[in-house]
Parts: C-alpha cells; structure tokens; sequence
C-alpha cells in the first residue's frame, strides 16, 4: 500500500474538521476532499472505462454528487467506500450508455507511464482487451475490494452473474497473459484433466 | 483421475469464499496444477493492485468548483423561494386540503417502506395535479419562469439521485421528502403567481 492509499483510506481523520466543513458545502474543504481522491476517482474510472475523457467525467459527475449528497453522509463507513460506490455507479452507466463501441484499449502511454517492466504492460493490455464490463467487475472486485454483492448491487445484477463475470474475465486474462499452452485447462465450470 | 478444480472454485479460495463444491479444498491439496493456478491468481491480484493510478491528464478542479458554486446558488434560492411562495399559499391552500400539505414525518413513521410508498403515492397525486393545470396556457413573467427553472432543476438532481438506485431506505426516504417538497413548492409557485411577484 503506497502513502498515498493511506491518505485516502485514512481521510479525514489526517485533517480533523474538514469533513464537517466540506458538508456544510465550505469550498475550500471541498477543495482539500477533491485534491485526495481525484487520482483514485480518475483511476478508477479510467480502469473501467479507458478512455481519459470519459474518465475526466466520471470524475467531475462523481465529485458534484459528492458535493451534493455530502450532507447525507454519516460516517457509518469510510468515506472513501462511499465515494467510491458513487464513481463505480457514474462509470458504469457510462458503460450501459454507450455500450463503448468496439473494446476500448486503454492508452498505455497514459496508464503506464512508470511501467518499465514488460509484464506489468503485459498486463496494462490484458486489461484493456477486456470487454469493459469485464473489466469493471475484475477491477471492482479484485483490486477495490468489492464484495459481489456490491457489484450485484451496482449493476443491477445477481450475484451470480458477478462471479461469473470475474471467472470469465479471469480466464480471458489468463489466455491473454499466457498465450502458450497451459497446463491447467479447467474451464470458468471445471474440467477434467 | 484427478481433477483440476474450475476457476470459480480457485477464485473463491483465494478470495476466503465458499466453493461451489464443497470438496474443493481437498482436490486443491491433492492437485498441483491447481495450487499453481491458484499461486498465479494471488499473484495477478497483487500484480493488478500495485499498478499505478493514473493522474487526470489536467486540473479539472476549476470547472467542478464553478459547478459546485452553480448548484449551491440554485439550492439556496429554492429554498428561500421555496419557503416564501410555502407562507404566501398556506392561507390559499388551507381551502382545498390536499393531502400534500401533510408532511410526512419518518420520526412518527416507524415503518420505512410504508413511509416510502406513502411519499410515492403524494408525489403522484402532486404530478397529476400539476399536470391538471393547463400550465402550457399560463403566462409566466420572468421571476416566476426563473423560480419554475431553478425548482425543476432541483427536481432533475433529485430523480438522478433517486435513479441511480444506490441508497439506503433512509436515503431514499431523504430524496422522496425532498423531492414532494420541491413539487409542493413548484405547484404552489404555479397557482400562486401574484404571491411570487410580491416576494
């Protein structure tokens, strides 16, 4: 976990008394809120989404919901849990509206730009041949640590769906990633050997 | 014959869940393709969580300042509007009674689902009511348009909010109260327009 994940997790509690103004609608504690989570809204969006204009306005929708519905917020979990419901809701209607025209690849020049090592670009664009609602529920569940109920939740979606989901996803990822043949070939149901 | 557990299964390890087949941690034990293909999903996990967030490529902050500024200005004319046009029509609509005029209180309602279905149902009464108006035929001067514009605006970001179908009861209780005030307010700023010009 980096520093910066710290921070975030850890919001407010490193800046006591923000919150509280940032709900009364103060600009500049709303200011110090957008500075702390712009790059994980941004990157969240950008994972599900790829394309860095849809994920500029996942994050602008997102922080005026924020705003807006900040005075509901009651502190019954950590802050940035809820915003990040809200960010995943906003990217996944972006999904649902376009339909994202063909599999978007993501823009390995903007997502990797400290990727020196060829595997973690391996991976960059393993991610990216996902189709993006594969992609999102990869991305929810495996590195943002959604339950799939949550992801049953966001995407108005069984449970079930959202594990299969991931295990289709997991098994593209792993044809992807490792395009020689592998030695374990248990389908997303399971297979003899 | 031994038999690879299936990914779903793998995943589900891996991530403390229970498997589909409740027999799955014994073949994983009995299994080393499958331990490898479990080592390789922990990896990618780690993999895929250490990679870098990306920074928006400019400083958007400005433009969602400006559009906080523009929605905190709109709400707080709604709601000065909302609460004068709410004074000047109390003695109007104290004739007609409609069911609307009785806030619904989620303190004295103990049920919230019931509470629920009874702010959908005012909020109903009030479309219809509105909708039996004739408003197309109306003549609106300047500050009620604005005042109109300014409330419907408020009732737009409360239907998305509402749309996105992601709170809890007692948020969804929150916006319906909100949103029968905003129509309350609306309609009485409708058939109020001498009160309106007056404020």
């Amino acid at each position: 976990m980096t520093t910066s994940d710290t921070v975030v997790l850890n919001w407010p509690s490193s800046e006591p008394g923000v919150l509280e103004r940032a709900q009364r609608g103060d600009l500049t504690a709303l200011e110090a809120l957008y500075r702390t989570f712009e790059r994980r809204i941004y990157g969240l969006a950008l994972r599900i989404l790829g394309r860095p204009e849809d994920a500029e306005e996942v994050l602008q929708e997102t922080f005026l919901e924020v705003a807006r519905s900040l005075p509901r917020y009651r502190g019954d979990g950590p802050l940035w849990g809820w915003i990040r419901k809200i960010a995943a809701n906003k990217a996944l209607m972006h999904v649902r509206r376009e339909s994202l025209r063909e599999a978007d690849p993501l823009p390995l020049e903007l997502v990797g730009r400290d990727a020196g090592r060829s595997d973690r670009l391996d991976l960059e664009g393993a991610l990216a041949k996902l189709e993006p609602k594969a992609r999102a529920v990869v991305w929810l569940h495996d590195v943002e640590g959604m339950t799939h109920r949550e992801i049953a939740e966001l995407t108005g979606r069984s449970e079930s769906f959202s594990k299969s989901q991931l295990s289709r996803a997991h098994a593209r990822l792993r044809r992807l990633l490792q395009p020689e043949p592998t030695r374990h070939t248990a389908s997303p149901g399971g297979l003899d050997s | 014959m031994s038999q690879h557990v299936s990914l779903e299964d793998l995943l589900a390890l891996r991530d403390g869940r229970d498997p589909s087949r409740p027999d799955a941690a014994e073949q994983l034990e009995s299994c080393s393709s499958s331990q490898a293909e479990l080592e390789r999903l922990v990896e990618l996990q780690r993999s895929m969580s250490e990679l870098e967030a990306p920074a928006p490529p400019r400083d958007l902050w400005p433009e969602v300042r400006q559009q906080i500024e523009r929605q905190q200005r709109s709400r707080r004319m709604t709601q000065f509007l909302a609460a004068a046009a709410g004074l000047l029509a109390i003695a109007l609509l104290a004739g007609i009674g409609p069911r609307w005029n009785r806030a619904p209180s989620p303190s004295v309602e103990t049920d919230v689902a019931t509470t629920l279905i009874d702010l959908q149902e005012q909020s109903q009464h009030l479309d219809a009511a509105m909708s039996s108006l004739g408003l197309e035929q109306r003549a609106l001067n300047g500050w009620q348009a604005e005042t109109i514009v300014a409330l419907e605006d408020q009732l737009a970001s409360v239907d998305q909010q509402l749309s996105s179908g992601t709170h809890r009861n007692e948020e969804e209780l929150e916006l319906w109260q909100e949103r029968l005030f905003l129509q309350d307010a609306l309609f009485r700023v409708h058939i109020d327009s001498d009160g309106v010009q007056n404020l």
